[in-house]
């Protein structure tokens, strides 16, 4: 796999000549890994999505994240995408927390 | 062998020709208008005569030719060609002068022709790979969202075009449309002239995450604020736009009480939230200075585009201190006081005794004032504008891992405008969200997401 830097914009080139872009960086041994990985099976992105490297808007690599990352073709004439992933994501994180799995910062 | 010595030739332009090509292809208001172009390739050949006619071929639908000559008499320019032909140097008295040069503008206007470099592969291979959605923003200030994307049809219109002094919600709900086929096709090559940056002979996109979808979190962020039966209003410039609330819906309007799409106020947000502030090279009087310094611009350009604030300050002094009561840097952009946008400008100045001044230019309604600031209201200023790219990033995909989850719920409390999950996704969540929680609790593993196993690899 390539990595491409591309400005701020992260995207991630496979084997296949697939381009990824970059959803959110999960901090790792955290409940947001298994959450990232529930948002993708909820919305069936199983064959979309990954988890991989995480970088900073700078390009610098985050050791202690993963990037979670998904096709290109996925986000396209879908301005809202982003949003409902982040919906996804915040749903099930309120959950987690009303059943103690996460810790409430609030 | 004949290539070699053909780029050699081409290498050994005599600096007239080039000095010509940058005046002709600005594109900014100091040369919105042909005549003062006009005024700049004369004195430009009072210092530098032609040994040869400079001549342009433009071979579009309508094809024509744009030459200039020079004799000791006056300085020709004819544009002829299919159905034009126009000329400038016989006229008698400046307002002649200026009519004919309009002339010449509109045909410019009219055929779309232009006088910048042939786009590079990388330009071509930009715009041909847009996506539906995107706002193409380059290092001139001007930017383009993509509107289709349909291969052998793709669409473009301008997403800002004009002075950021006089911003029109015009620019965003009217703007010229560019159609493109191939990398042949003259609008691609139009859309690179007004992309063209004379100033450092560049075109740089600035590649932060420009889509139209960015300019629905401000706007949302607004409406969230509003107080219904009250008026939200929002100035950027001279441009004011209010969002009223009617029969539980938010409303956008002009100044003029005219409605504005939802998308028209996206677009508009998104280009505000990312674009950068423009710089200049002044001279005392505050006007752009004609003898550009390419490497300057280029090296100030970089510090930008890589955030390099501390360099980015040291060169605007060494420039500044190397051009001292001649010359300076300047910074035009927009700071942001609430839901206010108001343009300004910053200049620096090294004085004799070697202390560093920040002075700022603000100029609403013709009301102009230039007051000392400290370097950290310039810093502040920069961050804003270069920062808040960094902060829609971070809002978007860094905020999940931080103590601002609470922010984020409450945000999204209000979500509902856009993105939100179906009710087939919902109860799909909690189904597996309660199965994951089951398992969790009694200490099993849940399987299904286990085939989503993290990969990371060495660089």
């Amino acid at each position: 796999m390539i990595l491409t830097g591309y400005g701020f914009k992260k995207e991630i080139l496979n084997n296949n000549d697939t381009t990824y872009c970059l959803i959110t960086n999960v901090m790792k041994n955290t409940s947001w890994v298994d959450i990232a990985k529930l948002t993708i099976k909820t919305l069936h992105m199983e064959d979309d999505a990954i988890l991989t490297n995480a970088y900073d808007i700078f390009g610098n690599r985050l050791h202690d994240q993963l990037g979670f990352y998904v096709r290109n073709e996925r986000t396209e004439g879908n301005p809202y995408f982003y949003d409902k992933v982040r919906n996804a994501m915040l749903d099930f994180a309120n959950i987690f927390k009303a059943n103690g799995i996460m810790e409430d910062k609030s | 062998m004949t290539s070699f010595f053909n780029k050699l030739l081409k290498e050994k332009e005599p600096e007239i020709y080039t000095t010509l090509r940058r005046i002709l292809s600005a594109n900014d208001e100091m040369y919105e208008r042909f005549y003062a172009k006009y005024m700049e390739i004369e004195y430009a050949l009072t210092k530098n005569p032609l040994p040869a006619p400079f001549i342009c071929e433009f071979k579009s639908e309508k094809p024509c030719i744009f030459s200039i000559t020079s004799t000791e008499k006056a300085t020709y320019i004819r544009l002829q060609g299919d159905e034009v032909d126009i000329e400038l140097g016989n006229e008698l008295t400046m307002a002649e002068a200026q009519d004919i040069c309009d002339k010449i503008d509109n045909v410019i206007k009219e055929r779309r022709l232009f006088f910048s470099p042939a786009p590079d592969a990388d330009f071509i291979n930009d715009i041909l790979s847009a996506k539906k959605g995107d706002i193409l923003s380059y290092n001139n200030r001007n930017a383009f969202v993509c509107v289709q994307d349909k291969p052998g049809n793709m669409i473009f219109k301008y997403a800002f075009h004009g002075d950021i002094n006089n911003i029109q919600i015009d620019d965003f709900r009217r703007s010229e449309t560019f159609h493109i086929k191939d990398k042949n096709s003259h609008d691609l090559q139009y859309i690179y002239s007004l992309a063209y940056n004379y100033k450092s002979s560049t075109v740089m996109r600035r590649k932060f995450d420009f889509a139209l979808g960015n300019g629905y979190y401000p706007i949302t962020e607004i409406e969230e604020n509003h107080e219904s039966g009250s008026v939200t209003e929002c100035e950027i410039g001279n441009c004011k736009i209010r969002l009223i609330d009617r029969n539980n819906n938010y409303v956008w309007l002009d100044a003029d009480g005219r409605r504005i799409e939802r998308d028209t106020v996206a677009l508009l947000f998104a280009w505000l939230r990312t674009t950068s502030a423009d710089i200049n090279l002044i001279d005392n009087n505050w006007n752009p200075n004609p003898d550009i310094d390419e490497n300057t611009i280029r090296e100030i350009e970089d510090c930008i585009i890589r955030h390099d604030e501390t360099n980015l300050i040291s060169k605007i002094y060494d420039y500044a201190q190397k051009n001292n009561n001649y010359a300076s840097v300047s910074f035009t952009g927009l700071q942001r006081e609430g839901l206010i946008w108001k343009p300004v400008t910053f200049a620096f100045d090294m004085d004799e005794n070697g202390n560093r001044h920040v002075y700022k230019l603000t100029d609403s309604n013709n009301d102009i004032t230039i007051v000392e600031v400290s370097q950290n209201e310039f810093i502040d200023f920069y961050n804003e504008r270069y920062g808040t790219v960094k902060n829609i990033i971070l809002d978007k995909f860094n905020n999940y891992t931080n103590l601002d989850f609470q922010k984020i719920v409450n945000a999204a409390k209000h979500t509902t405008v856009f993105g939100s999950l179906s009710s087939t996704e919902k109860s799909e969540l909690n189904t597996i969200a309660n199965s994951y929680i089951k398992d969790f609790q009694t200490e099993k593993t849940y399987q299904p997401i286990h085939d989503i196993i993290e990969n990371e690899f060495n660089e």
